[in-house]
């Protein structure tokens, strides 16, 4: 069995959500389940964090491209946190960096999710 | 010509002590299911760990080979659990390939459009980026359809071994 879980904590109204272990075909749905629960609970500012993730395939990819446009038109943003090197390649290879904005820790994203507070 | 005659010859001879040389191959049959895909995984790293395939080579063919059961799953079978995909992995010298089979439907790599990221942010297209995702980590990608049924993905890569101590 793929292991991986997730968890999700808050600050000042923003999500943060840590992927752990492995997101394929198989796993994708918990994350799936998750963002959309958010989003019915209308959380919109979510910071995906990927340090414990050791492995992503374009399933865990769609996810985030699934739920970014609507999150987006609510005034909100999926920002991407703490991608080691072997996850932001696979990002990389996608063009993802041309739509998602990367942070090397939780507290950029947040303070940039701050700033941009109207 | 003399050359590769004798690579051929020698490669056959790979297990005898001091010929650098690598041939190895190995197959297994695993059932459709998603939940499989972390088996796939460690069967896939097993066979390349030892063989000596490097780290960088090792990562990019085991997410290669995971999107193309993936894509078997999801497309061929339907997500329906109990069909057989058959991976059988080789290395040939500096070249690793992948064949992976499924018996279920017939699956037209042209009829997938390349995924451009802006595109599929306007339209909330979540899927497609499984084969460009092969293409971009593998050398070649070939397909082949036989008339019992037999669709076949080959995978192939040139690959560097971890040095000798």
């Amino acid at each position: 069995m793929t292991e991986f879980y997730l968890k999700i904590k808050t600050i000042d109204e923003i999500n943060i959500i840590e992927l752990n272990g492995y997101l394929d075909a198989h796993t994708a749905p918990q994350l799936e389940q998750a963002i959309a629960k958010l989003i019915q609970e209308n959380k919109f500012k979510i910071i995906v964090n990927f340090s414990q993730l050791y492995y992503i395939s374009s399933a865990g990819l769609g996810v985030f491209m699934a739920f970014i446009e609507n999150i987006r038109n609510n005034g909100g943003d999926i920002k991407f946190s703490s991608t080691n090197d072997k996850i932001y390649n696979v990002f990389d290879l996608i063009g993802f960096p041309l739509i998602y904005e990367f942070y090397k820790t939780d507290e950029e994203a947040i303070n940039k999710f701050k700033s941009s507070r109207v | 010509m003399n050359f590769i005659k004798l690579t051929k010859k020698l490669s056959i001879n790979s297990s005898h002590p001091g010929c650098k040389l690598k041939s190895a191959k190995i197959r297994k049959t695993f059932k459709s299911k998603t939940e499989n895909l972390s088996e796939i995984r460690k069967f896939t790293e097993d066979f390349l760990i030892s063989n000596r395939v490097i780290k960088e080579d090792r990562e990019n063919i085991i997410l290669a080979i995971d999107e193309a059961c993936t894509n078997k799953i999801k497309h061929a079978y339907h997500l329906a659990s109990t069909y057989d995909i058959l991976i059988s992995l080789e290395i040939e010298n500096q070249l690793f390939i992948a064949e992976i089979s499924d018996w279920g439907e017939k699956f037209d790599p042209e009829k997938i459009p390349m995924p451009d990221i802006n595109e599929n942010y306007k339209n909330q297209r979540k899927g497609g980026y499984g084969i460009y995702l092969m293409k971009k980590l593998m050398d070649k990608i070939e397909y082949k359809f036989s008339k019992d049924g037999e669709n076949k993905i080959i995978l192939q890569k040139k690959i560097k071994f971890e040095k000798d101590e």
